[in-house]
């Protein structure tokens, strides 16, 4: 119950494109129990067995790490990690700029 | 549900909507708005909480002694709108505009949303979600609605509870809130707000606590119904009207982040209705609602003032309506579903269309 929650933001250091394509592939990697080198984050989250449910969960937890409001529909948006970090990176620059 | 490219077949409405929203481009709406109405006057708001508490508690008290169930009706009713005009005190709090104190502003909102048993940081930081992207299709806390094929693959429990919430029992949605992000830290994306929601929930779940079963030791289950349970209701009956009538209309857009731009949402997407003196003066002038959303730091009896400004720095832009319940009912009957075509509400007879022919 107490678990530190291992998807969460250990640091208050801005997030960047990158860290948030490192998170992901950390996070698949967990998932799906693969190694790393087998994460490919130009390849559709579909080619990854990923179901709506899990989209979900995922998106889920990476609205912790980003501490952004995400859209439940992102990764039908954008279908993989490297789209996803993409698209989150313009957001949180245009979210630091209001 | 890939979002991309909705609406897919825009008419005239909505294309008018981007050219105005796409005029706003640039513009620092809140510089129309005198300096000076952005200052607190801290009394001025205690005797609007004061107002209310009085009202909430006379009800009550007329609850107490009532000869008949007849006439609670009627108190209920008021006791409601007193609870609500107490969210309305809170919602300043919320936005820093009671008072320049932060801890008086936390202090005084966690007292003011006792009627609705809401923790205080819980309801700002969902409301602050609602004021970050209002009528977002994708990211709006309040009342978003839901394409046609979302709504059919939900599960039957889950769609009775979308129906009831958009139809007869639309008092409920503002408890659905109440449920899903009350007593829930989870629900917040920032750790900074996860931590002051659980401060929240540390000072109002223990007086409910001890509220409520003090009610039922003392005044039995019926008790707890008569005064707590109804008056509680009743708050959610005004609050679920006043928030459904703020961003629902049929000629109002909801918008995929695509066509989203803060200025728009702040000027263009919320309707302003003009309440009888009386219901201004107890509800705190929420109904002045798009001077609010421009501006979430003008304090409500500022708020006509700001609107005024707003109206003759942008002509045509602040949309308003005279308080009639045909206004209610009208959305209450046709208002439902997101039309994927048209990017506007549309009626539960969508979804009883072929598969295929809306998103």
């Amino acid at each position: 119950m107490f678990r530190r929650d291992k998807n969460a933001r250990t640091s208050d250091g801005p997030v960047t494109e990158e860290a948030i394509r490192a998170w992901m592939v950390d996070y698949l990697v967990d998932k799906l129990s693969v190694e790393p080198s087998t994460v490919d984050t130009s390849r559709a989250f579909e080619d990854y067995g990923l179901d709506s449910r899990a989209g979900i969960q995922m998106c889920g937890k990476l609205e912790k790490f980003v501490e952004l409001r995400l859209s439940p529909a992102l990764l039908y948006e954008h279908s993989s990690i490297d789209a996803v970090a993409a698209h989150l990176g313009r957001r949180l620059v245009e979210e630091h700029s209001h | 549900m890939a979002l991309s490219g909705i609406p897919t077949s825009p008419d005239r409405r909505f294309e008018e909507f981007l050219d105005k929203s796409r005029a706003l481009e640039g513009r620092h709406l809140t510089e129309s708005i005198p300096r000076e109405l952005f200052t607190p006057r801290t009394a001025r708001g205690l005797l609007g909480l004061a107002v209310s508490l009085a009202l909430y508690a006379g009800a009550m008290t007329g609850v107490v002694f009532s000869p008949s169930w007849l006439l609670d009706i009627p108190l209920w009713f008021v006791a409601g709108l007193g609870g609500w005009g107490m969210h309305c005190i809170a919602h300043d709090c919320g936005h820093g505009s009671f008072s320049r104190s932060r801890r008086l502003n936390t202090a005084v909102g966690s007292v003011a949303l006792l009627p609705l048993l809401y923790p205080y940081h819980s309801w700002r930081h969902v409301h602050n979600l609602h004021h970050s992207y209002t009528n977002n299709l994708e990211l709006d806390t309040d009342w978003r609605p839901l394409p046609p094929a979302a709504y059919r693959r939900l599960s039957p429990f889950a769609k009775a509870v979308y129906a009831g919430t958009r139809t007869w029992a639309f008092w409920g949605g503002t408890v659905r809130y109440w449920f899903v992000s009350g007593f829930r830290p989870g629900y917040f994306p920032k750790r900074s707000m996860r931590r002051e929601v659980w401060r929240s929930i540390a000072f109002t779940a223990p007086v409910a606590v001890v509220g409520l079963s003090s009610l039922v030791v003392f005044t039995g289950v019926r008790g707890l119904l008569y005064y707590f349970v109804l008056p509680w209701l009743m708050t959610h009956l005004w609050f679920s009207a006043t928030t459904l009538m703020h961003h629902s209309a049929a000629d109002v857009p909801f918008l995929t982040s695509q066509h989203w731009t803060r200025n728009a949402a702040r000027l263009l997407l919320t309707t302003d209705y003009a309440y009888p003196r009386v219901l201004s003066f107890l509800t705190h002038n929420i109904s002045v609602h798009t001077a609010h959303h421009v501006a979430p730091a003008i304090p409500f009896y500022n708020l006509p003032k700001a609107q005024l400004a707003l109206k003759s720095a942008h002509p045509g832009m602040v949309r308003e309506e005279r308080l009639r319940l045909g206004r209610l009912w009208r959305i209450l009957r046709s208002l439902h579903l997101y039309d994927t075509e048209a990017g506007f509400y549309t009626g539960f007879e969508a979804a009883k269309e072929a598969p295929g022919r809306t998103q």
